[in-house]
């Protein structure tokens, strides 16, 4: 037959055809990755500046290579240059954020919402060497540069100590010059150390904390290495102390009480500064700013999932007193009045924060407490860049370096237009500010009730769920833990044991039930109200921990003691913090510091 | 041909013969162990090893609906290419071709039990990755986009049917097996099928096109969702275009004998 051959060429035409068509296309990312790199000179018309100090109503400002070349009123330039127009506009210094606590991806956070530079007031050592590496570098990045004190000076048992951060405590005066070359060989560029007993806080927390002798030769220490020491205080009295003992500045506003007039010239005249941190006070007076900022419609869409968890955490009530409010506001009034140095800075990390997005509800606050949109502005920029001698930042000055903020509107009036940011740029490029979509936050499947009785043969739950031991050396930690079955006249329960060892900086052993399948997946836990379970022990604290959302995010955690007899406790999910119970990992019962031997036993656990 | 000489027989019968050679076409395949036990087990095999023991992300593909959908190609392939590939070689070579076409029996019973085992065995294959992606590997998939991605690559099996019976026309006994397995297995990786392709060399990224294996894991992959946008109408075109050439080139080769 004639027509096969036919039929034969006409469907090989066809298919050469159609594979020409079948041309894959280039996936998205491909394309995106051609886009062309940013000028790396380029020049700002027409924009008004604060340049940290003063404001120009229109300036033009010039900038290579990352650092600010020139700033006039009328500046002439090649017209091959790039031009930003920014009429309509006010260019800032990028914002320092004089205190906060840096972990995971607090770097990149900050810099999305302007915050260039930030101080950090106690976090892991170990960061220390890469925040000099990268702040020492003009080379494009995605996040914030950091000066850190390190790790803290406290005493034994004193505040610092209970984030389970293994901490060298301070307890007698003799270490105090070998305490200060550990810090400086670890990198610290300024030593924080802690004078608070607790009672700011109510007059049932009491904690250890530094003595005159050890606070004197810690500063007669610093000031022989040419270190500046800063102060974490809570109180009138102490905060004098320290300053007239040495220290440079404090990190927090006193809270406790109203400083007097006296008191206020004593803090003029020391030339010392303070670091309100008006973020976590109005936090621990009832009034935390966190809604307003994950609600506010300018910073809202650019939050991650984890910044709105953060946001919405508060400080225990034990530690709330109204009185913080009035008391904080009004000392800060008055030690502005007075001339004082106030520096911006939020304490993010903290319950009630999240990095960069905070520092411009602290901006807001301090100008509620009494300073000028500029004077605000100028704590967030020039003034901690001079008092910690950031030699080439916080102003828009030829020769510091391209950190700066492009704003809508006149924030040297009106302070809440820091908000409405059109453009920041860091080492002179500009920065992405959409947050990195994290693959895990998809809601796991539902959790029905979990029940684990221990009364078979295994440590399972009635659902199939594992408990397994829950260690520190997954973070290069040393502690142990040994689960097992005993039995117990007509009862069996589960017995963990073992030891915590210092070695990482959160040590923690216990036990772990693992409730997703399969395990430390995500499961949906938001229609369980209550965990409970029956405990003995050898009176020592323990951690109940809810490990949710993604892998690297910090438990939530309540404390629980354990007694000699078996007891009953019942906790409510509601209460634990941050949790984010859509995406439950695991429920682990852990022992962490002080240091040594564990047992407690474990029976009728349920999650309901 | 012999057949065009016979009268043709009533339709009961007609259905009886075909149906009897579809079925005896499936007890010598199952007891050929050399067939059976690869084209069953090997993709289950590999499918558990790289989805499932070693589960995680390609880029925002999720390994284990990814390779349900590729493997899922690789599995209706076996049987269709060897199926006809081999069968049809060897069975020119050892002479029951010859004897099936002077016996009784319509050309189009022969084919039917081809075709029908193919896909039986193809179906076997994919229920069994299906029940280890979705019951072990976690994958999501609602009824009916399974019975989509069922019907798809049972369909799909026709241009490889189709392939290797242009192939079982010019290859010979023995040889079939290694060539056939020359084509097939070298298909099957640069089509994307064992790994995504970008993890390959633009060029042969850009050359996946002239696979027909290639466009039938694009409808797979569109049907599980794993991949965007996927060109429905043009790769079924393709795929069809492909069975009518390569039926035709086979059809040539059977008439000039």
């Amino acid at each position: 037959m004639r027509t096969l051959p036919l039929i034969a060429v006409a469907s090989a035409v066809a298919l050469a055809a159609l594979l020409v068509l079948s041309a894959p296309t280039p996936p998205p990312a491909q394309v995106a990755a051609k886009a062309p790199a940013p000028p790396s000179e380029f020049v700002i018309t027409d924009v008004r500046v604060f340049d940290g100090e003063t404001t120009w109503p229109n300036a033009d400002v010039r900038i290579k290579d990352g650092r600010i070349t020139a700033i006039a009123e009328q500046l002439e330039w090649p017209g091959e240059l790039a031009v930003v127009d920014g009429s309509g506009k006010t260019l800032l210094p990028g914002l320092i954020d004089a205190h906060v606590h840096s972990w995971g991806d607090a770097r990149q956070q900050m810099l999305r919402f302007g915050v260039t530079t930030a101080l950090d007031m106690f976090s892991d050592p170990a960061q220390l060497q890469g925040f000099r590496r990268d702040r020492e570098s003009l080379a494009t990045t995605d996040r914030a540069d950091v000066w850190g004190a390190g790790a803290l000076v406290t005493a034994k048992g004193g505040h610092g100590t209970q984030f389970g951060m293994a901490v060298e405590t301070y307890d007698d005066v003799a270490q105090a010059p070998a305490l200060v070359e550990s810090r400086i060989a670890e990198g610290s560029d300024f030593i924080k150390f802690v004078v608070d007993d607790g009672h700011a806080y109510g007059d049932h927390h009491d904690l250890p904390t530094l003595d005159a002798p050890r606070i004197e030769a810690l500063l007669a220490a610093t000031g022989a290495s040419k270190q500046m020491a800063v102060a974490h205080v809570a109180q009138v009295e102490t905060g004098l102390a320290v300053i007239r003992a040495g220290a440079e500045g404090l990190v927090h506003v006193f809270s406790d009480r109203l400083a007097s007039s006296e008191e206020v010239a004593v803090m003029a005249e020391s030339g010392a500064f303070v670091i309100p941190t008006l973020t976590v006070i109005s936090g621990l007076g009832g009034q935390s700013i966190g809604q307003s900022i994950s609600e506010d419609a300018d910073l809202s869409p650019l939050l991650d999932a984890a910044q709105r968890d953060t946001l919405r955490a508060a400080f225990p009530p034990q530690f709330q007193r109204a009185t913080h409010v009035s008391n904080g506001f009004g000392n800060v009034a008055a030690l502005q009045r007075a001339g004082v140095d106030i520096l911006a800075g939020t304490d993010a990390g903290n319950p009630g924060t999240a990095h960069g997005a905070s520092m411009h509800g602290e901006l807001e606050l301090l100008v509620k407490a009494g300073l000028t949109a500029s004077e605000a502005l100028r704590a967030a920029t020039a003034l901690p860049a001079k008092r910690f001698e950031l030699l080439d930042r916080g102003r828009i000055a030829v020769g510091h370096r391209a950190d700066m903020l492009l704003v809508d509107g006149d924030p040297t009036v009106e302070i809440g237009a820091t908000r409405r940011i059109v453009t920041i740029w860091k080492n002179g490029t500009p920065v992405s500010r959409a947050p990195v979509a994290k693959a895990a936050d998809k809601a796991g499947p539902q959790l029905a009730k979990v029940d684990s009785p221990f009364d078979g043969k295994t440590m399972e739950t009635s659902q199939g769920q594992l408990w397994a031991p829950s260690l520190d050396s997954i973070i290069g930690g040393k502690s142990s833990a040994v689960l097992a079955l005993q039995d117990e006249g007509n009862t069996s329960f589960m017995q963990v044991g073992g030891t915590v060892a210092i070695g990482a900086p959160y040590p923690w052993a216990g036990a772990a039930l693992l409730v997703g399948k399969p395990p430390m997946s995500p499961t949906d836990a938001s229609r369980l109200t209550e965990l409970s379970f029956r405990l003995r022990g050898d009176g020592r604290k323990l951690l109940v921990m809810l490990l949710t959302g993604n892998n690297s995010q910090a438990p939530a955690m309540r404390r629980v003691t354990s007694t000699k007899e078996w007891q009953t406790h019942r906790l409510a999910l509601a209460d634990f913090q941050g949790a984010d119970l859509t995406r439950l990992r695991a429920v682990a019962i852990t022992a962490s510091l002080p240091a040594g031997e564990f047992a407690f036993d474990l029976d009728d656990f349920e999650l309901r | 041909m012999n057949s065009q000489m016979m009268s043709a027989p009533a339709p009961m019968m007609l259905t009886r013969i075909y149906l009897r050679e579809a079925g005896y076409e499936f007890l010598r395949l199952l007891r050929t162990p050399a067939f059976a036990l690869p084209t069953l087990i090997f993709p289950l095999v590999f499918y558990v090893m790289f989805a499932i023991v070693l589960p995680g992300r390609w880029g925002e593909f999720d390994k284990s609906a990814y390779l349900l959908a590729t493997y899922g190609v690789f599995g209706i392939m076996g049987p269709a290419l060897f199926g006809f590939g081999v069968g049809l070689a060897m069975e020119r070579e050892n002479g029951l071709l010859a004897l099936k076409q002077v016996s009784p029996m319509p050309t189009g019973a022969y084919f039917f039990a081809k075709i029908a085992m193919s896909q039986c065995f193809g179906l076997a294959v994919v229920i069994l990755l299906s029940i280890a992606g979705v019951g072990f590997g976690n994958v999501e998939i609602t009824l009916d986009r399974w019975l989509l991605l069922v019907a798809v690559l049972l369909l799909g099996t026709l241009p490889f049917c189709a392939l290797g019976l242009w192939m079982g026309t010019l290859l010979k006994g023995q040889t079939a097996i290694a060539i056939v397995n020359l084509v097939y297995l070298p298909m099957s990786v640069l089509s994307g099928l064992w790994m995504p392709l970008f993890a390959f060399p633009q060029l042969l990224q850009k050359a996946a096109v002239i696979w027909p294996s290639w466009h039938l894991a694009q409808l797979a992959l569109g049907v599980v969702g794993q991949v965007e946008g996927v060109r429905y109408g043009l790769h079924v075109g393709v795929l069809l275009v492909t069975t009518v050439l390569f039926l035709s080139l086979a059809a040539m080769r059977l008439r000039g004998r």
